[in-house]
């Protein structure tokens, strides 16, 4: 009898824990408001500035040339001004960059002109391949938020 | 007579003893079988959240590797046939010529940021006898980051004309 008595006593303790348990994570999961946020997490950032250097690698030139790819005409052209006038309509207004191109061997500032933003916080690293006809180039985007 | 009440007597506790047996019996099944239901409901709901986490962010690297993937295919397609185009006579040795060193100036410039990419070249058809003469590169091109891997085998018409 007293066995049968603990037995029970014990198994409604488990589902009294179990239902507060469960009452808990569903209430947890339907108050959490959505975050509004105007600075990005780090992962979110990255995919931000990778989106924006593949849309202009995918976005074609208007006279087809350098394989039909904007963000290749603008490197190879040297073109710093508009380079950032397309950014400026993919990144937002607090996402400040400097831009390196990468070789293979060596690593050159292409943007800012002279010398490096010096970056505030955490820096994100974005990248995409350019071509001409001799030449193969990394685009690399180093990118924080303020 | 009074034996008889004393005996009745003791028959109905024996009765009541094994009636509150049997019910506290059948509320120990009836709370096992409960609490069972319940870890299970509970543990399908956790493995459910951690597998859509799961498949989201693989879903997510995938997708993001695609797309590395066709811009880098398309640069290394485009700079291969920029450069036999440019030959006026091409022999197998100047295509895995062309083929590896486009490979392994890509692979090198993308090594920095993590990603494995690679190109063998697996057959060369020359087409002679067709019109027009066409040149065909057999290859398996692939791009891995991490847990995540693409390939492709592909025929690629690197080629056509008339000598």
């Amino acid at each position: 009898m007293r066995e049968n008595k603990a037995q029970l006593h014990v198994l409604e303790a488990v589902v009294a824990v179990a239902i507060v348990f469960l009452a808990l994570m569903f209430v947890y999961q339907q108050a959490t408001a959505p975050s509004v946020s105007s600075t990005y997490p780090s992962s979110q950032l990255k995919s931000l500035c990778d989106d924006a250097l593949f849309a202009l690698w995918s976005t074609p030139t208007e006279d087809r040339s350098y394989g039909n790819c904007l963000l290749a005409k603008l490197v190879f052209t040297n073109d710093k001004e508009g380079f950032v006038e397309n950014m400026s309509g993919l990144l937002p207004e607090n996402v400040f960059y400097n831009v390196w191109i990468y070789d293979g061997v060596n690593r050159s500032l292409w943007y800012p002109k002279d010398e490096p933003l010096t970056p505030i916080g955490s820096v994100v690293v974005a990248h995409q391949l350019v071509s001409n006809s001799t030449q193969i180039l990394v685009v690399e985007m180093e990118a924080w938020e303020v | 007579m009074k034996i008889e009440k004393v005996l009745n007597n003791n028959n109905r506790f024996i009765k009541w003893g094994e009636y509150r047996m049997r019910r506290q019996k059948a509320q120990l099944i009836l709370l096992a079988a409960i609490t069972i239901a319940i870890s299970i409901v509970a543990m399908s709901l956790i493995a459910n959240n951690l597998m859509n986490v799961g498949i989201k962010t693989y879903k997510k690297e995938q997708a993001s590797l695609f797309r590395r993937y066709n811009s880098i295919r398309s640069i290394f397609l485009r700079t291969i046939s920029s450069a036999i185009g440019s030959m006026t006579y091409v022999s197998d040795d100047d295509i895995y010529r062309v083929v590896n060193t486009t490979r392994d100036k890509i692979s090198l410039l993308e090594s920095r940021y993590g990603y494995n990419f690679n190109v063998e070249v697996t057959g060369i058809e020359k087409n002679i006898n067709t019109k027009p003469q066409t040149l065909y590169v057999d290859m398996r091109m692939s791009l891995s980051s991490g847990d995540s891997y693409i390939d492709e085998d592909m025929s690629y018409l690197l080629w056509s004309g008339n000598y």
